[in-house]
């Protein structure tokens, strides 16, 4: 067991410094050919046992046209077979066309709302912060983020979204610092 | 709290609520009541409704004696039993509530933060109903018997539709909740504070 890990075991009543030597950066990068069907990119599961903690979370846009991004918490069950495709494709997690929400199963992480929320719109490589906490996710759950306009289904310019993240995975033996609950 | 103890005590829920049945009606959707002995951290928390239109939803803590009274019906909400039985704006199960307390932002329609879909239902907006920007409501913790309730400002100019609520919940048992946040010993009682300072008095 690391230092910091055993810091913790012994010690949950604060966040020691040394937890955040293990901060990971973690990019996923979703199917980049967006014409037809809305673009989306999905993260990896938490891996058994552990319980990620994302301290930072964001997500870009090449194209120019602006449009809001969500960030959903997808559990396990729903969020298993769903992957980054490498083509324009559907993902069976959307329930309306072309990759629109609502989706089956989920909870929203980012600043919620319609359209029109100005912190989430993405263009032109510029990043939207997807959650305004920090987020804990337990083993198996998944982070979707996806694009969502009221414009029609057919993008004029190849498009995709790129999600980033930087977080602590937590080991089964270990303790959740409070500031984290 | 240790790690395997959080991955076993995360739930993911979704509840549906009733179809509305014409415009008069607005949409609600209400969370099954925490089980006794439990407690419910919200970690997450979201609304969506069907209705195509820009409306403010907003999710409220409702105390154990009225979550008794609210059911997802199928068809025909409740009006009156939760909501107040006066309709101002002309329409059933308007706020404000018999009794309830804000768990998301506050504001009417006009805030973008929780203002729900935009575009019709191919393009449903989910609201996040659980930032926790106040450290109250980092705290906070629905104890056994209350029960979560989303609803619509309006359901926006009709037709029949719903409300989804989901969450991502840390349910811990009682003996599992730190000291800190566990309720207060009852105060002791008049009779025997009396007793206890007049007793030694000649």
């Amino acid at each position: 067991m690391s230092t910091a890990a055993s810091v913790l075991v012994n010690d949950a009543s604060s966040t020691p410094a040394s937890v955040f030597s293990r901060l990971q950066f973690i990019r996923k990068v979703g199917f980049q050919g967006f014409v037809l069907n809305k673009a989306f990119v999905i993260s990896d599961a938490v891996p058994k046992g552990k319980v990620r903690a994302i301290l930072a979370i964001s997500a870009f846009r090449l194209a120019a046209a602006g449009r809001i991004l969500h960030f959903f918490a997808i559990p396990p069950g729903i969020g298993d077979p769903i992957v980054n495709p490498t083509t324009d494709t559907t993902s069976p997690i959307f329930l309306a066309a072309n990759n629109n929400p609502p989706i089956s199963a989920g909870v929203l992480i980012s600043v919620g709302g319609n359209s029109s929320v100005p912190e989430m719109q993405a263009a032109s490589s510029a990043s939207v912060n997807g959650s305004p906490d920090n987020a804990l996710l337990p083993e198996g759950w998944k982070v979707l983020c996806f694009v969502d306009s009221g414009e029609g289904v057919t993008n004029p310019t190849a498009d995709g979204i790129t999600l980033d993240m930087a977080v602590i995975d937590f080991d089964y033996c270990e303790c959740l610092p409070d500031g984290l609950l | 709290m240790k790690v395997s103890d959080f991955n076993g005590n995360v739930l993911f829920r979704n509840w549906r609520g009733q179809v509305t049945p014409d415009a008069t009606w607005r949409p609600y959707v209400i969370s099954e009541a925490v089980p006794q002995g439990w407690r419910w951290k919200i970690l997450a928390a979201s609304l969506f409704s069907t209705f195509g239109t820009n409306e403010a939803v907003w999710l409220f803590a409702i105390p154990p004696q009225l979550a008794k009274l609210i059911q997802n019906q199928t068809i025909g909400p409740a009006d009156g039993s939760f909501f107040a039985p006066t309709t101002g704006g002309g329409l059933h199960n308007e706020p404000p509530l018999k009794g309830a307390v804000l768990l998301s932002e506050g504001g009417n329609t006009g805030n973008n933060d929780i203002g729900s879909g935009f575009g019709g239902l191919s393009n449903d907006s989910s609201i996040n109903v659980a930032i926790r920007r106040n450290r109250a409501f980092k705290k906070f913790e629905l104890d056994s018997g209350w029960a979560l309730l989303g609803f619509q400002a309006s359901n926006g100019g009709g037709g029949t539709g719903q409300m989804v609520l989901s969450a991502m919940i840390l349910q811990k048992h009682f003996a599992d909740v730190p000291p800190d946040v566990v309720q207060p010993a009852a105060p002791i009682a008049p009779a025997f504070y009396f007793a206890k300072v007049y007793a030694a008095t000649p």
